[in-house]
Formats: structure tokens, C-alpha cells, sequence
């Protein structure tokens, strides 16, 4: 894969058709040439890590009780302090990553699935079926996601899973409003219409011909998506609607240390950090993306 | 009443109670920064008058309906525009109010009321003997939604207005705790003509004769009173007869612990219920504020364990928990360690308390796992236990507080020490109860309010499952013993009968009893007048005013 890379990403001034490598390469120098969406890429790689690996870097189980070390402020054993359970804020902490980026995640991927097939049929169909969906939609977006969220969460119940649906479904509306805009402008192009004519059913024509080229936005939307589900799932287990004790949350962490902001301000500061170091270098990375996959910076 | 005296929450007592409990152990906390200023002047209402004050409490009222109220916010707001037949002083001596004078039957079955006369509703209907029939009638009403009310009228039965300002009250069996209970706004007389004005809405327009009358309430941020200038007093107990010294009363909603310390720190608020006790040496040191401190009347802060679904349905189980629980740890993690820790049903001020609840239990976890291994709960997969192939894991429905949930999560902790699995679900207070009442809570919080010890019915009598009895608790031997109890006019005979029920309670684990809440609250230090109700749990607002 390297070698292709580097094989054919030697400078052409702009052809209008390359070969994927050549695209792909263009990309790789584009985002490294963009010093924010790079570091923002290495934080989040780094918080990936961390919680992936939590068991090992992690100093403490991120669970384990100590009463007797109830609010120890940081220091060279609790390097982010403790707890009022006397558990390790560090550990905590990265633990914390695990959930709040598989909620990110997971979340995202539900909305993407569902939204970008919603938006593939509602740009293909513009019919009845077309408006069905979109004003559908448009009711959704009507409603905070937060809201629309919290009252799913209602239905469903307080918990990850519950969570993670209901963040999900919150966000659908925005990736069906862009797959649709982008089918429409798709559409009517020529190699569409050559395939059209010669015979492919829809189905082919979405999928094979339609959904490739319509990648690029919904990757970057994604991106940012993946930063505002962790925010709203922060914010409903702040709520307690989320992670359930002793789960650690980063938005439960908050939660639960609001009450010792005075004696304890490092229970709430830590997890603050987290959230907001993940999802702005989530959201730099989503930016230089953008910059990278826009045809129109050349 | 000289400021100091006047802050010091004291043990009470009734006045037939043998049983004295120390005042000192519990009233010790009473400095605050305004007590070298208790010179007692001379009081002329009329230089005082004038002033709005904004007190901010914990939670929203439910109702502010006296019969249907059941949240504490509802009666705190609720005593000053409801006023009660009698009132006690913080010795439990009983004063006149809305009646003058009383007269028990022999049998203990009619209670005959002299009321007072020219007083008038402040929808101008007069206060007479058919009102306070009308009130109390309508709490046995199902459509009146009562439940404290219910409670706490225990066999009323029937009303006879002798003349307008006599009134005889008729009982099915003698009910001891009535005349006590009578001093509560839950008891309280409200307009009749309101009443079938608003109809269901009374909840949110209650009218009654007292100092200070509704002018608004708007859900979830406050609600306000504003005085009452055609006020008659009718209590022996404040310390000037003209009208209150505030012009409003503005009781302002803030659940959040941090903010609402925050609205008297900046000076947002003139009085805050519920100091968060972490944060209470910064208040008391600060010269800018007094702090009240009062372990008021009631139960514990304490988990009901239902007895009735698996696996606390096992006595072995809730016995261990007992054990399991470091209250030490857990109170401190509540309430900073300032509340003492609680061993049984009722707080050690309450009457008929029974020191011997003490004994039975320590923190002792080896005790615990012995206890559960003797009862056939073998150590299982991912360290907790199962018995015939049932692991031990149990539930706990709770409000989403983070006090509540931190000291759950010490618990819960403590709890899988011994191989016990808890799952913690938390979720709004309504929809935590309501779980409790279909009985699909292991754990359920719960602190209640009381005088007598007849509010152990409430919680622990099996006429109640469904209702406040949420640990689904079922004894023969204390159902009856609480029917007796209610029913026994004599103190003597009632003693033994409340000090066998604790031990009871207790030998079935029916509760985990945690801390004997000491309730603290703050003031800025320019406020004056501040005196307890009998319960110590909430100021009576008539003679507080501004230092000038």
C-alpha cells in the first residue's frame, strides 16, 4: 500500500482523473501539511491507545475502593488524586476513554448506517418517498439532539447501550440531509446516467456508483459526529441517564465530583479535560479531514 | 427567645415522655457568627416591619395541597399560609391555634375542639366549625390523593359541628398519635370555598388562614408569599402579635447542592436549606453567615431492604448487609461526617427510641460472609455468591443525586466485599419511587419526619405495601404491635410495645439504617429570629426579620 503511495504521488498539475493512490497520497500530504488536524489526529490516536491499553497503563483498578484514601489531592502516588470512594482519578480517567469513545463510535456508525441509507433512497426517489423521508427528518432536526436523545433514553432506559442508541438515532437526521444533497447533485452526472442506461438496477447504481463518490463529506461528518456523541453522552450521564455507577464515565466523573468542587476540584477537572482535549483534537482532525478531501483546496 | 437559644436544635420530647434523650449530644453545633449579638431588645414590631427574604430549598414541592402534600419543600412553604388546630412547642407541649381548647373522651374515641372566631380566610370565607369538618373530611376522600394526611388522621373518622365554633371529631378505635399529629400543616383548615373553586387545583392555589398567603408559584423556579395584613395571630409561640416582619417569602427551587450554596454566598439568597456537609466549616467559619444545625425528629437516612423480592428476601442477606456496611465511611462520604450513625428505625430523638438497636450490628465483614456462607451462599462466579444456582445480585432504583448515588457507590462496593452483587440504577426521585411501590427495588432510599414513633406504620406496616412501605416488609408480630401501639392511649403501655417493634424491624433487617441526619442550614449572619419547628427540621418565618 506504502509503496503505491509513493510511487505515484509525484506532483501532476491538476488532472482531473487520478488513480486512487494518486488521490489517497494527495490526502496524506494535505492533512500533514495541516499542523492543527495533525495534532488533533495524534491526541486522539494517544486517547485511543490509552484506553485500549487501559489495564496496562492504567496505575490503579479504576473500581478499587481505599477509603482511607478519600480526597487525596494529586501527588506522586495519585498522580490526578482520588475520589471520595478513594479511587485513582488517573485510572478513572482512562478508563473513562474506553466508554466515551465506544459510545462515539458506536453511536456514530448507528446514525451513519441508518442515515446515509435513508439519504441514498430520499435523493434517489425524489418522489413521494423522497419527501416522506426528508420532512421526517426535518421534524427530527426540529429537536436539540440532546433533547431528542433524552427523550429516547426515557423509552429505552438509563445505561450505555440504551445511551448509545439513543445518541445515535438523535443524529441520523444529519447524515441523511447529507447523503441526500449529495445523491441529488450526484445523480444526474453522466456516469450515473451511463449506468442507468446500461441496465443496472438502483440498488447497484446507489451502492457501486453513488455511495463512493459521495464519501468524502459523510467521512468528515462523521468525524465531527464522533465528538458531539461523546458530548452528548457525557452529558446524559451527567444527567444519570447515562453510565451507571461505578462505572467510569468521563460525564458521570463531572457529575459526581460537582459536589466536592471546593475540597476536591481535581474530581472534576480531570474528566472536564478529558472530554474537552478529546473532542477539540476530534474536531481539529474532522477540520484538516475536510481540507484534505475538498476538491475545491486545491 | 435570645438569638443563640434560638438557633440550638435540641433533642426534644413530649410532654408525657419518660425517655429523655440529651439535648447537648446533639445541639452542641449551634455557633454561628451572630451569637454575641444577643442582647434581647425590646421588640416594636412596627421599627422591624419591611424586608423580603429568599430562602432556597432542595427540592420542588409536590403539592402545595396540605392533605396531598408529601414532599418536605410543600409543608415547609405550606406553614405559613395553612395554620393547624394546635401547635407544639420545641418541648412538645401542646399551645392553642386555630383552637383554643380541647377535651378528650374516656374511651380516647371523640375529640371535642372549641375553635376561635373572628378569622377569616384570605379569600375572605370565615373560619368556623364546618370548615375544619370540610378539611378534615376531605383527607379521607381517595380523590384527594392524601397519603401523609391519611397517615397521620389514622381512625378519624367523622366530623359533628356542634355550633360554629365547636366541633367534635369521631374515631373508629382511640388513635394516640392524633393530637400530636394535629399541630401539622398537613392537618391542617383550608378554605372551603377555595377548595371547591380550584377543584384539582387546589394543589397550586392553596388558601388557609395563615400569616402569609400564596401570590405565585412557578414550577421549578420559586414560589412566593406575601404577607398577610389582615392576620390574626393565634400563636402563643412568636415573640410579637402585629403581622409577620416580611413583606415576602420567596422560596426558591435549587436542587443542585453547589449552586444553592453558591445563591447565599453571593448573596442571592438569605437563607439556604440543606448546607451540602462538605461544605459546611467553609460557611460556619465565614463571618458573613450563621449556620443552623438540627438533627430533627424522624427516621434515619436509610435503605429499605425489600423482604420480598429475591435475593433480600432472604433474612440471611439483609442480615449481611448489616454487617457489610461501613456507616462510618458512608456518612462521611454523605454529609462530611457530621451525622452520627444510625443503628435502627428511628433517630435517637424521637420517643421510645430504643438504645438497644445498637448492639446488634457492627461493621464486621468476616461476620457477613460467615452469615452467608451458614445460610447455604457459596462463593461463585466473579466473586460473588449463589445459592442453588442463583447468584446473590440485587438492585437499587434511586434519584439521581450525587450524594446518593456516592454513598450507594461506597455501598455497593462494600457489599461485593462480601459477594454481594448491587446494580445501581439511578433515575428521577418519582420514577425511583415508583419502582420501589411495585416492588422491583432491593434498596430503596428513604428518610421520613415524625414525632411519634407511630411513623414506623408508614414504612413498616404491611397495610402500606404499595405505598411508603417500599421494602415490601410483611410481619405478623410488628403489624400488629404498631396497631397496637397507635391504638394504647397510655405512654406506659406504648413503650414496650415501640422498643419490641425496633428490635423486631431490626432482627429482620428490614432497613439499613446509615446516619441520623443532622440538617444544616445557612443564613446570612444580618437575619434574626430564626426559631425551629418541633420537629427542629424547618424555621417558623413569623419573627425573623434584618438586623438593621
Amino acid at each position: 500500500m506504502s509503496t503505491d503511495v509513493t510511487a505515484s504521488g509525484i506532483p501532476t498539475a491538476s488532472r482531473p482523473a487520478r488513480a486512487p493512490a494518486g488521490r489517497l497520497s494527495m490526502f496524506v500530504r494535505r492533512l500533514r501539511r495541516n499542523r492543527a488536524g495533525l495534532a488533533g489526529g495524534i491526541i486522539v490516536l494517544a486517547v485511543f491507545l490509552s484506553a485500549i491499553c487501559a489495564p496496562v497503563v492504567s496505575p490503579y483498578a479504576p473500581n478499587g475502593l481505599d477509603f482511607a484514601a478519600y480526597l487525596t489531592p494529586p501527588g506522586v502516588a495519585h498522580l490526578f488524586g482520588t475520589d471520595e470512594q478513594g479511587r485513582d482519578v488517573l485510572s478513572r480517567v482512562i478508563y473513562g476513554g474506553r466508554i466515551s469513545l465506544r459510545i462515539g463510535f458506536i453511536a456514530v456508525s448507528i446514525a451513519m448506517a441508518s442515515g446515509v441509507a435513508l439519504g441514498l433512497i430520499a435523493g434517489y426517489y425524489e418522489g413521494w418517498t423522497g419527501t416522506f423521508i426528508m420532512r421526517w427528518m426535518d421534524v427530527m432536526l426540529a429537536f436539540p439532539s440532546i433533547l431528542l436523545a433524552l427523550a429516547i433514553v426515557s423509552v429505552l432506559g438509563s445505561g450505555i447501550t440504551p445511551l448509545m442508541v439513543a445518541v445515535g438515532i438523535a443524529s441520523i437526521p444529519q447524515f441523511t440531509r447529507v447523503a441526500q444533497a449529495s445523491v441529488l447533485s450526484t445523480k444526474e452526472l453522466d456516469y450515473v446516467q451511463a449506468a442507468r442506461v446500461v441496465g443496472c438496477s438502483p440498488a447497484q447504481i446507489l451502492v457501486r456508483h453513488i455511495l463512493p463518490n459521495i464519501f468524502a463529506p459523510i467521512m468528515v461528518l462523521a468525524t465531527t459526529g464522533v465528538a458531539a456523541a461523546i458530548i452528548t453522552g457525557a452529558a446524559l450521564s451527567f444527567l444519570g441517564l447515562g453510565a451507571q455507577p461505578p462505572t467510569p464515565e468521563w460525564g458521570s466523573m463531572l457529575s459526581n465530583g460537582r459536589v466536592y468542587m471546593e475540597k476536591a476540584p481535581w474530581m472534576m477537572v480531570f474528566p472536564g479535560l478529558a472530554i474537552m482535549a478529546t473532542v477539540m483534537s476530534i474536531n481539529l482532525f474532522g477540520d484538516g479531514l475536510r481540507d484534505a478531501l475538498d476538491p475545491r483546496l486545491k | 427567645m435570645s438569638d443563640a437559644s434560638s438557633r440550638i436544635g435540641t433533642g426534644r420530647r413530649l410532654t408525657r415522655r419518660a425517655a429523655i434523650r440529651g439535648a447537648t449530644a446533639f445541639g452542641l453545633a449551634a455557633a454561628g457568627a451572630g451569637a454575641l449579638s444577643a442582647v434581647p431588645l425590646p421588640v416594636r414590631a412596627a421599627d422591624y416591619r419591611g424586608g423580603k427574604l429568599t430562602a432556597c430549598m432542595f427540592l420542588e414541592p409536590n403539592s402545595l395541597d396540605p392533605a396531598a402534600a408529601t414532599y418536605i419543600p410543600g409543608i415547609v412553604v405550606l406553614k405559613n399560609v395553612i395554620e393547624a388546630l394546635i401547635e407544639l412547642d420545641t418541648q412538645g407541649r401542646a399551645h392553642p391555634r386555630l383552637a383554643t381548647n380541647w377535651q378528650v373522651s374516656k374511651d380516647g374515641r371523640e375529640w371535642t375542639f372549641k375553635l376561635r372566631t373572628g378569622i377569616a380566610f384570605h379569600d375572605g370565607t370565615p373560619f368556623d366549625a364546618e370548615a375544619v369538618k370540610f378539611s378534615f373530611d376531605r383527607i379521607l376522600d381517595p380523590a384527594t390523593k392524601s397519603q401523609t394526611g391519611l397517615s397521620e388522621i389514622g381512625t378519624y373518622q367523622s366530623s359533628q359541628v356542634l355550633d360554629s365554633r365547636t366541633i367534635k371529631m369521631t374515631f373508629k378505635e382511640p388513635y394516640a398519635p392524633f393530637f400530636n399529629n394535629l399541630h401539622d400543616v398537613v392537618l391542617g383548615v383550608v378554605s372551603p370555598t377555595a377548595v371547591k373553586k380550584y377543584g384539582a387545583d387546589f394543589g397550586s392555589n392553596p388558601v388557609g388562614t395563615g400569616p402569609y398567603r400564596l401570590q405565585e408559584w412557578v414550577r421549578g423556579d420559586h414560589v412566593t408569599l406575601v404577607r398577610n395584613d389582615k392576620y390574626v395571630n393565634t400563636s402563643d409561640l412568636v415573640s410579637h402579635k402585629t403581622p409577620p416582619y416580611l413583606d415576602t417569602l420567596t422560596f426558591r427551587i435549587i436542587m443542585e447542592d453547589a449552586t444553592r450554596l453558591n445563591a447565599l454566598r453571593s448573596g442571592e439568597a438569605d437563607f439556604i436549606y440543606r448546607v451540602p456537609g462538605i461544605n459546611v466549616d467553609s460557611v460556619q467559619s465565614d463571618p458573613r453567615f450563621q449556620v443552623y444545625k438540627n438533627m430533627y425528629a424522624g427516621e434515619p437516612v436509610m435503605f429499605l431492604i425489600n423482604r420480598s423480592k429475591f435475593p433480600t428476601d432472604d433474612v440471611a442477606v439483609a442480615r449481611a448487609m448489616q454487617f457489610a456496611v461501613n456507616k462510618e465511611v458512608v456518612t462521611r462520604i454523605a454529609t462530611g461526617g457530621i451525622s452520627p450513625v444510625a443503628y435502627g428505625p428511628l433517630k435517637p430523638v424521637v420517643w421510645g427510641y430504643n438504645a438497644e438497636v445498637e448492639k446488634m450490628y457492627r461493621y464486621d465483614p468476616p461476620k457477613a460472609r460467615q452469615v452467608l456462607e451458614e445460610a447455604g451462599w457459596k462463593a461463585g462466579a466473579g466473586g460473588v455468591r449463589a445459592k442453588n444456582g442463583q447468584a446473590c445480585k440485587m438492585v437499587c432504583a434511586v434519584k439521581s443525586d450525587p450524594v446518593t448515588v456516592s454513598m450507594l457507590t461506597a455501598i455497593q462496593g462494600m457489599l461485593q466485599a462480601v459477594g454481594i452483587d448491587l446494580e445501581i440504577q439511578t433515575m428521577a426521585l418519582p420514577a425511583s419511587e415508583e419502582l420501589a411501590r411495585q416492588g422491583k427495588s432491593n434498596m430503596t432510599f428513604m428518610e421520613w419526619r415524625g414525632i411519634d414513633p407511630d411513623i414506623l406504620t408508614v414504612q413498616f406496616h404491611s397495610k402500606n405495601i404499595g405505598g411508603w412501605n417500599m421494602g415490601h416488609f410483611r410481619n405478623a408480630a410488628v403489624d400488629r404491635m404498631l396497631d397496637d401501639g397507635r391504638a394504647l392511649v397510655d405512654p406506659k403501655q406504648r413503650l414496650p410495645l415501640y422498643q419490641k417493634v425496633q428490635m423486631t424491624i431490626m432482627d429482620q433487617a428490614a432497613t439499613l439504617p446509615l446516619y441520623n441526619l443532622i440538617a444544616v442550614d445557612g443564613a446570612k449572619a444580618s437575619l434574626t429570629g430564626v426559631r425551629y419547628d418541633v420537629y427542629h427540621y424547618y424555621p417558623e418565618w413569623y419573627d425573623v426579620r434584618f438586623k438593621s
